[in-house]
């Protein structure tokens, strides 16, 4: 026994009239004319109370918009019911919400069983985000008001559908609520058209370039604006193109090829730079798989051939800051160290004095310099960590040796600890040797003369700690806090002597920074500092290539 | 005298030309000829054969290493050292002017006290 419109209306003791012509009204999108449902509804309320249900049944008598009553053969109202039944999704609640009966359509829809719908709450095709609304519908019911609107429903499945609803409450004759018909079109297509619309007049607002193409033929299914600016395509110009259309020499097979770790899902993204009419453009390539199954690939593209310019720019500006500083510099520096060499003659012991007071912070200005352009590039991000296996064991040798001459004019030594075997760690070489560099110097100019620098490795974890330390004259409490911050020393009258630029260990705490780890201090004045660097001995799983040269010579 | 070393040393900085010339004759002994730009440097090596090329990068019309390019395309200079002097200090830049046919580079600003010694250990054989 089919679930058809008359049968439910009948069980359910409505006029089928009554249902049957909502349903025309709601099918055939005069749901739009929310007020004339709710004039007939509200009519139709009336009359079920005033009249008899037999009477109407009998007579199988409708009211239309106008309120002329017509007779009309059985034969018709079911021709008319069973169309409708094809089209309109008919539920039947009671006061409860309950479901009492439904037409196939519903049952098609839903995906439920008869028996799992009857006698349970009719919120059971709401998502739980709609909840308020099946409330909202609920009260407006109780009311005797009929409610109109869209409906975002769950079947069975889980699936999410969109629905024009009409709901519309049946009162007795007492005015009780007893009855709710719910007549619905499934209008899921429709609105995914909407958001569809919505998302490309979103994209089209984009800066970025976005092209989605078909993954097989790479044929462009979408544009945006910006795309279709730059290409000068229209869209119905851009549904027959490929990119091989918009780029030379374009290389179908190196595509597919550097594309395949995204169509086997071992990466989710892949970015690279091509140059096209002298600008650099930045492609994100994604591989995706919609629901209907189709596999299409979406490129994000972006000019940053100004993003380009501008770093070349600074690149070139610190050049040149390097260069205008440098140069007076090695006027400075070397005029005086001449003169001090006697090579131009004999100095009064004043001059002497004085023009080794120049020389000494000339040589300061130099280091300086370096310290701040180093500092400019690492805080900049110009100085890209160059990372590599790299072992700590001859790292630090190396370092101890370039220090030789240094710590010698102070008189001091260097032991190595934990040298003798290997640690390797993924880092900055050059970066890391800088960090031993500024420790080592500091811990030559702070120790007594005749004592020992000891640097020592150590595994923690997964880290690797680099200390330190020296016998020297330690760091005061309250120097201690702000020793890592720029052109910070520790105050007194030793300062001066013992030289540095202010800038050394703020460069360590910014490169140990740079590698996700950390720089410490322990000391006490009068016994000594140690400096301990802390080093992830591994990256961070990294595996996403941001460059793939091949698919750059491609579009070459 | 004839086992002097005999250096072509290009800088547009006056000074520096000067404080150079003192630390390469004075206190290196060397044989020093010099020149304010790449122009006139080419000039001078119609009529001067240099045992070194010391140039300078950052010049104004001809860059040290334009330069370089215009020397080597003389037979008798194309296979002398070739020593840049720059205040660049980039790694990635100092290996770029070693490709460019320098076989050194040094550092500014130099110690004018040992910048013949170290020309010396560089070209040494």
């Amino acid at each position: 026994m089919g679930r058809d419109t008359l049968t439910i209306a009948k069980k359910a003791q409505i006029p089928p009239a009554l249902v049957g012509f909502s349903a025309l009204l709601v099918a055939s999108g005069a749901a739009w004319a929310a007020p004339d449902i709710g004039a007939l509804s509200g009519f139709a309320s009336f009359g079920f109370g005033v009249a008899t249900s037999a009477a109407l049944f009998a007579g199988l008598k409708y009211k239309n918009r106008s309120g002329h009553v017509n007779n009309a053969s059985y034969v018709d109202m079911q021709n008319r019911l069973k169309a409708l039944d094809e089209h309109a999704i008919v539920g039947i609640t009671d006061e409860n919400a309950r479901i009492v009966d439904v037409n196939q359509r519903f049952i098609d829809t839903f995906g439920y069983e008869m028996d799992e719908l009857i006698g349970n709450e009719a919120s059971l095709i709401y998502p739980e985000a709609e909840y308020q609304q099946f409330a909202k519908i609920r009260s407006t019911l109780a009311l005797g008001k009929n409610w109109t609107g869209e409906d975002r429903l769950r079947t069975k499945s889980g699936r999410t559908i969109w629905t024009q609803t009409t709901i519309f409450p049946l009162l007795s004759e007492d005015g009780r609520h007893v009855r709710s018909i719910s007549v619905r079109t499934d209008i899921t297509a429709i609105k995914q058209v909407q958001s569809e619309q919505d998302m490309r007049s979103t994209l089209h607002m984009l800066r970025d370039e976005v092209y989605v193409f078909d993954a097989e033929t790479l044929r462009y299914s979408y544009m945006n604006k910006a795309a279709m600016e730059r290409l000068g395509w229209s869209e119905a110009e851009y549904k027959e193109k490929t990119p091989a259309d918009s780029i030379d020499r374009y290389n179908r097979e190196k595509f597919f090829e550097s594309a395949m770790p995204l169509i086997a899902g071992d990466l989710q993204q892949l970015t690279y730079v091509i140059e096209v009419n002298g600008n650099s453009l930045e492609m994100r390539l994604q591989y995706v798989i919609n629901k209907e199954g189709r596999a299409q690939f979406v490129a994000f593209v972006n000019d940053i051939s100004k993003r380009l310019a501008h770093e070349q720019a600074k690149d070139d500006f610190v050049s040149t800051v390097s260069h205008e500083l440098r140069s007076p510099l090695t006027s400075i520096k070397g005029g005086l160290g001449l003169v001090l060499s006697g090579a131009t003659g004999d100095l009064s012991d004043k001059s002497r004095s004085l023009l080794e007071i120049a020389h000494r912070n000339s040589n300061r200005l130099v280091l300086i310099i370096n310290d701040i352009l180093d500092l400019e590039k690492i805080a900049s991000g110009q100085k890209k960590l160059d990372i590599a296996q790299t072992d700590l064991a001859a790292l630090v040798k190396d370092a101890a040796t370039a220090n030789d001459a240094f710590c010698a004019q102070y008189n001091v030594g260097v032991r190595l600890v934990g040298a003798d075997q290997s640690h390797i760690v993924e880092c900055d070489a050059g970066q890391v040797f800088q960090i031993l560099n500024n420790l080592l110097s500091n811990a030559a100019r702070f120790s007594n003369s005749g004592d020992e620098i000891v640097v020592s490795l150590a595994t923690d974890g997964p880290d690797t700690l680099i200390s330190v330390r020296d016998y020297g004259v330690g760091i005061p409490m309250e120097a201690q806090a702000t020793i890592f911050d720029r052109f910070t020393q520790v105050a007194g009258q030793d300062r001066k002597a013992k030289g540095g630029t202010g800038l050394g260990l703020n460069i360590v705490k910014v490169i140990a920074e740079h590698h996700g780890g950390t720089v410490t201090l322990d000391s006490v004045e009068g016994s000594g500092t140690t400096f301990v660097v802390r080093l992830p001995t591994r990256r961070t799983v990294d595996s996403i290539p941001s460059r793939d040269a091949d698919v750059l010579d491609a579009a070459q | 005298m004839s086992d002097q070393i005999k250096v072509l040393h290009v800088d547009d900085d006056d000074d520096i030309r000067e404080i150079t010339l003192l630390a390469l004759e004075t206190v290196g002994e060397m044989h020093v000829v010099q020149a304010p730009s790449g122009a006139e440097a080419l000039i001078k090596v119609q009529t001067f054969r240099p045992d070194v090329l010391l140039l300078d990068v950052m010049m104004p019309e001809m860059s040290g290493e334009e330069l370089l390019v215009q020397l080597r395309a003389n037979p008798d200079l194309d296979n002398t050292p070739c020593i840049f002097m720059t205040a660049r200090v980039q790694a990635n830049e100092i290996s770029g002017l070693i490709e460019q046919g320098a076989i050194d580079v040094i550092q500014k600003p130099f110690d004018p006290m040992t910048l013949a010694d170290q020309i010396k250990a560089i070209i040494a054989p």
